[in-house]
């Protein structure tokens, strides 16, 4: 199995399009990265990070913060011109924001923080979804466009044994796509951000408020719920590319529902409840995490995670019954 | 003899349509079998059946004692073939290809390998990327690899596809020596007697799907030839009472059949020349099969 799982490697990466999507993924971290420091203001440099004594920092920083707002609200009878009634709401969120950090002891990170480079990074998981597909939709229908199929199969493994290795070697070509994302992202950070001064990752909820949570956690599950997304992802690629034996129709299908699904999903939900149980949405797991929310109603993580399970066994199942039962033509 | 192939009343049905109907034939050790018929007639359809990579509708194949359904890995263990046409990763070199599909076996060593590029004459271009082969190469490649598992069972559909005279001599010679000196059983298919007359020693000529003849080549190709001579009564009788050769005479020339015993017709000619007798030209007829052929399969 090894053998086999070392085949399909080589043969992906002896592909152009993989050269191609690791380049991406490095620039597009490099991009996220350098971005925040090219369209930095020089107030936010000030304040990137705080002294021993960073309370009596924050106590002032607040101060300066309600002074400026205040001279602007009370500006003589003039309306506020756009670009102030934008400082005084950004004002406001700051100082809450700084406030919460006060009442909760924890020191505020720099604003463009490691942290928040790495969540941020996770924005970019459905892009990596699309990469994931190019890869996977081709996975089965190439080697039958190619007629290599057949050099596959007169051999003594069993058809399940092809099938296993290049269902293995999708997933690890997700994961390692992640991890690319992943790894260029820490290292740039390295470089462009400021380390955070505590293990605490403040966010804001929904409705505003703020809220603390160990950052590693945090992390875990925005990592766990993102490779959720590329299995599936990559599964559902994988079935059409081994059902239909069409490298096209298996990318243009996979593409359509990773760029339409929410909003097809939205639609459907507000017609009828049984949209819950369509696989776009419940793939999105990040939606359960602490200050995020779903965009339908009557789903819960354990639901998600069993829709999730079964959808991927059926795509699995399909695409095991299909490739064994199959002639090869 | 030992039967290595044994195919008993297939058929293959697709989409309603009979492409194989009710085919049995057997092949033994060490044999050379040619699978003869025109375009369409079902000869790859059958290897397919043979390969396991379609289902057969009806009736069974057993290769090397192993059903190819039942016990398909056992049968496939047996065999290395090469299926319509010699695709290979065109984005790979041969090497690489090779290597590929070493690690799809156990225990194919990298000397190995070697040997088997040089078995096939491409050790100069084994390191070029295979898109850049040519038709001829590829099938030379194809080959390398279907005898990387030292197979009982050797299947070549099409093998002469591409080859050059040099290539398509070269092969000849390749699958005698396999047959000869390894034992192994040959299926080559091609719609060109021609081309698989030389190295076979049975051909099975199928149309539509139906076997409908199984020739002997040693026997179909006797050497017959043609001589026009002075005195073709006398030349007659010479042959009778020296070789105990029946000839004919047709209109001006005597058809003569080379007893098996006789490798070349010199010590005829020789005979000739000793008896006074003027040999205006000798020609060699080698085409019965072939008119058989177009014969059997003609509409
Ligand atoms: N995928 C398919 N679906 C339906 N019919 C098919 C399919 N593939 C082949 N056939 C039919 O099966 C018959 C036999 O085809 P096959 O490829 O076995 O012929 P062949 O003897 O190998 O011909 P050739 O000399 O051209 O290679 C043909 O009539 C062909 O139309
Ligand atoms: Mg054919």
């Amino acid at each position: 199995m090894i053998n086999l799982i070392i085949n399909e490697w080589q043969k992906v990466f002896s592909r152009k399009s993989n050269i191609i999507i690791m380049v991406f993924i490095v620039g597009i971290a490099a991009l996220m990265s350098f971005m925040p420091l090219i369209f930095q203001n020089e107030q936010a440099n000030e304040t990137s990070t705080y002294s021993e004594n960073w309370e009596s920092d924050v106590s002032q920083e607040i101060d300066t913060l309600q002074e400026e707002t205040e001279d602007l609200l009370n500006q003589d009878d003039t309306e506020l011109t756009f670009n102030d009634s934008m400082t005084v709401s950004l004002n406001q969120t700051e100082i809450e924001r700084l406030s919460y950090h006060l009442e909760a002891g924890i020191e505020p990170p720099a604003s463009n923080n490691f942290y928040s480079s790495l969540v941020s990074a996770s924005s970019m998981n459905a892009l990596i979804g699309i990469f994931v597909t190019i890869i996977a939709s081709a996975m089965v229908s190439k080697e039958f466009s190619m007629g290599t199929i057949k050099l596959l199969l007169i051999r003594t493994q069993s058809r399940t044994k092809i099938l296993t290795s290049k269902y293995i070697t999708t997933l690890l070509l997700a994961f390692f796509y992640y991890g690319l994302l992943y790894l260029s992202t820490a290292i740039f950070a390295l470089f462009t951000t400021d380390m955070n001064p505590t293990s605490e990752y403040v966010f804001m909820t929904m409705n505003g408020t703020y809220e603390h949570v160990q950052f590693l956690s945090y992390f875990a599950g925005l990592v766990a719920s993102n490779l959720v997304y590329l299995v599936i992802i990559a599964s559902l690629a994988f079935m059409l590319s081994t059902l239909t034996r069409n490298t096209s129709l298996s990318l243009g299908a996979t593409l359509g529902a990773i760029f339409l699904g929410t909003g097809v999903t939205q639609y459907l939900a507000s017609q009828t409840d049984l949209a819950k149980y369509l696989i776009t949405a419940n793939w999105s797991l990040e939606n359960y995490l602490p200050g995020r929310t779903t965009y339908i109603d009557g789903v819960s993580l354990p639901f998600s995670a069993i829709v999730n399970v079964v959808y991927v066994a059926v795509f699995l199942g399909l695409s095991y019954y299909a490739f064994n039962k199959q002639d090869v033509l | 003899m030992t039967t290595t192939i044994a195919i008993d009343k297939v058929g293959k049905t697709i989409n309603r349509k009979e492409i194989i109907k009710d085919l049995s034939l057997t092949i033994n050790e060490g044999e050379v079998l040619g699978l003869l018929g025109p375009n369409g007639a079902g000869k790859t359809t059958l290897i397919r059946m043979i390969v396991g990579l379609i289902d057969i509708t009806e009736g069974q194949i057993s290769v090397c004692g192993h059903d190819v359904e039942n016990e398909h890995r056992d049968a496939l263990g047996n065999i290395g073939a090469i299926v319509e046409n010699p695709e290979m990763y065109p984005f790979f070199s041969g090497q690489k290809n090779l290597d590929y599909f070493a690690r799809m076996h156990n225990g194919v060593s990298k000397e190995k390998i070697a040997e088997l590029v040089d078995f096939v004459n491409l050790t100069d271009r084994i390191n070029d990327k295979v898109k850049d082969y040519s038709l001829g190469m590829k099938q030379r490649l194809g080959i390398a690899q279907a005898l990387m598992n030292d197979p009982k069972v050797l299947i070549l559909d099409e093998p002469t596809n591409g080859l050059d005279p040099a290539g398509m001599q070269e092969l000849r010679r390749h699958i005698r020596m396999l047959a000869k000196e390894k034992n192994v059983t040959v299926i080559v298919s091609s719609h060109l007697l021609s081309e698989i007359e030389l190295m076979c020693d049975r051909i099975a000529i199928i149309k539509k799907g139906e076997l409908i003849a199984v020739e002997n080549v040693r026997d179909e190709a006797k050497q017959v030839y043609h001589f026009k001579v002075s005195e073709p009564e006398k030349a007659q009788v010479l042959l009778q009472e020296q070789f105990d050769i029946i000839s004919q005479l047709l209109e001006d020339y005597l058809v003569v059949e080379l007893p098996a015993e006789l490798s070349d017709v010199s010590s005829l000619v020789k005979a000739f020349v000793n008896n006074g007798i003027a040999i205006y030209s000798v020609e060699p007829k080698n085409h019965s099969l072939e008119d058989r052929f177009l014969h059997l399969t003609a509409e």
